[in-house]
């Protein structure tokens, strides 16, 4: 008697569970879910775009709202962002930010491609333990490593100056563009390497027109990771420059929290440009970048 | 057989260019190539080494030296390491990170399990990746400005969130977000799980895509439920995935300082300080290199923690490849 009680409570246990179970993976469950995600994940993105179009009166209204009409809004519709570009310095920062961005992805692709290209075809002693070090250098916290910057800049005179900025940037990603190319190129069989040479080849035509071009995705990835590190950068840009000559967007952004009044509208537009290339990045080449991240993380 | 057909065409493709230089090469293009490892190798490893050791070494040498931005420096032995530990400010910015690790990751990762969970969920590879795109789009905001957008919309008085609140019924009365210590820290946290989780999210879908689908099926005969699939087959294929993204994250987490600095400046009444704003506040602020070196240089101690466990996680797999 006790023991088909039992059975039967387990039975209605599984059940409970089950219908519990197909209510979670239901299609109507799943989409419930990934639309809260995705609303909460957006709309500060959305909030900031939105707010940047908006006079002052528009930020200061209650309730804010969601869709403002035409009198919430600045006239014409991109007054906030050529404030921003002409009173503001934003074209400055916004050179700034490009040219330190671009120059660092020049150098970390270069070199990173070329370590990564020896160290996935090449043996020498303790070459494991000197890559186990490339991998603990890429961990290390930007922070700790902001005061010794800070003063061999100083006493290098390169305060206040975009190579700083460049050479901090590409000691930050260098590492992770080894470590991202030398797994590519070990996805590469070195068969094709052997065969190249065996046609005359030397080393450097077999990198160059073998093996680099079917490295493409991987240079790829590493050049946007590069570029969209660079350019979000805030810790380092904030602390090594002072004036417009150097100043990057996000410090730029930043600098206006500092005003005595902060107008908040001008400040989502600084906010809206500092993240605007960086949303199309992920737009358009998604692929590269959830490779590149996931490849980064799992492999080192 | 692919393989083969691509050897060959990069045969033939060689054949030519090779036939123009008809197989000669001048001295130096010998020389390298003899030396090739060398010289694609030393110019990235001189870089980076000077990059590295540079720093890290002046790092060491500044934190045992009474030192100034600019000035002499006066050989102290221990005694920035000795302050330290008899500073309060310390204890209280440490126990602010630990807190501040432990709230955001773990919250990152219940929110970035929840999303890669429910994408995995969908069929269709067109949809799964419009969602991947949306949730990481929030990955893309640089972190100053993720502090600065929350700031703003936190805000006591122009915040769409009080707002919300407010029309919603919730409350009465705006709230400080920001402004009130108890609650500053835990928009920093939540904040910051904000930025972390598409990053959870992405390492998390990439482990779950991994798991066959053939074992789940085998369990659905066998008549396993929801909850049996996910305890037997989901769990312990994900965990190796799990562990390393928990490591990443923490150790993000244990240096973040943008999110922080925009979000409330480490305010109020010190109550959102963590490490890194402690030490950029000694550093630059008041220019007291010596001991902010010293503080970096046990911040980066306590990091090597994590990624010892890292590294050993990885690293067969990483060494295995080669």
């Amino acid at each position: 008697m006790a023991t088909s009680d039992k059975l039967i409570d387990t039975d209605r246990w599984y059940r409970i569970n089950q219908s519990i179970g197909e209510f979670l993976t239901s299609k109507y469950t799943v989409v419930a879910i990934l639309s809260t995600m995705v609303l909460y994940f957006t709309f500060p993105i959305y909030w900031t775009f939105i707010s940047s179009l908006k006079t002052l009166d528009g930020i200061h209204a209650f309730p804010p709202s969601l869709v403002p009409d035409a009198s919430e809004l600045v006239d014409p519709i991109w007054l906030n962002y050529v404030h921003l570009l002409t009173q503001r310095s934003f074209d400055m920062f916004t050179f700034n930010s490009l040219i330190v961005a671009l120059v660092t992805t020049a150098i970390v692709v270069t070199f990173g491609t070329l370590a990564g290209y020896g160290f996935s075809r090449f043996r020498f002693p303790y070459d494991d333990y000197v890559f186990i070090g490339i991998l603990g250098a890429r961990l290390l916290p930007p922070i700790g490593m902001l005061v010794p910057f800070y003063r061999l800049f100083g006493q290098l005179n390169l305060i206040d100056t975009r190579i700083a900025l460049v050479v901090v940037y590409t000691y930050m990603n260098l590492p992770l563009a080894i470590w991202l190319m030398r797994n590519y190129f070990i996805s590469i069989p070195a068969d094709l390497d052997e065969a190249s040479y065996i046609d005359g080849a030397t080393r450097f035509q077999t990198f160059k027109d073998v093996i680099l071009p079917l490295a493409k995705p991987g240079v790829a990835a590493v050049a946007i990771l590069t570029f969209l590190f660079s350019w979000r950068e805030f810790l380092f840009a904030f602390a090594l420059t002072f004036t417009t000559s150097a100043k990057t967007i996000p410090v730029g952004a930043m600098m206006m929290i500092e005003d005595v009044v902060v107008l908040w509208n001008y400040l989502a537009a600084g906010g809206f440009i500092a993240m605007l290339p960086a949303l199309l990045f992920v737009v358009l080449f998604q692929r590269y970048i959830v490779s590149g991240l996931t490849a980064g993380a799992v492999k080192g | 057989m692919a393989s083969e057909n691509l050897l060959d065409s990069v045969r033939a493709g060689f054949g030519r260019s090779s036939s123009r230089e008809d197989g000669e090469i001048g001295p130096i293009r010998e020389f390298i190539n003899d030396h090739f490892m060398f010289f694609v190798l030393t110019p990235p490893l001189l870089v980076l080494g000077t990059l590295v050791l540079l720093p890290s070494s002046y790092l060491l040498w500044s934190s045992v030296h009474e030192a100034r931005t600019w000035g002499p420096d006066v050989f102290v032995g221990l005694e920035n390491y000795i302050a330290i530990f008899q500073d309060p400010m310390f204890y209280l910015s440490l126990r602010h990170s630990v807190m501040y690790v432990i709230g955001s990751v773990s919250l990152a990762f219940v929110l970035g399990l929840t999303a890669a969970l429910a994408i995995n969920q969908v069929a269709s590879k067109r949809i799964r990746s419009t969602f991947t795109v949306l949730i990481l789009l929030a990955w893309a905001v640089p972190l100053v400005v993720t502090g600065l957008i929350w700031r703003f919309m936190l805000h006591s008085d122009y915040g769409i969130v009080n707002a919300l609140l407010v029309q919603l019924g919730i409350v009465t009365e705006q709230i400080g977000f920001v402004t009130d210590p108890t609650l500053a820290f835990l928009s920093v946290v939540v904040v910051d799980a904000w930025a972390r989780a598409p990053f959870a999210t992405i390492l998390l879908l990439a482990g779950l895509q991994t798991i066959p689908e053939d074992l789940y099926e085998a369990a659905r005969v066998d008549g396993a439920n929801f909850f049996q699939k996910f305890r037997d087959i989901t769990i312990p294929h994900l965990k190796p995935q799990a562990a390393i993204a928990l490591v990443i994250m923490c150790m993000f987490a244990f240096r973040t300082f943008s999110v922080v600095f925009a979000l409330t400046g480490g305010g109020p009444a010190n109550s959102t300080r963590v490490l890194a704003t402690y030490i950029y506040q000694a550093g630059i602020n008041q220019g007291d290199v010596g001991y902010a070196a010293a503080l970096s240089v046990l911040m980066i101690a306590m990091t090597m923690v994590f990624i010892t466990f890292y590294v050993l996680q990885v690293q067969e797999d990483a060494l295995d490849t080669a």
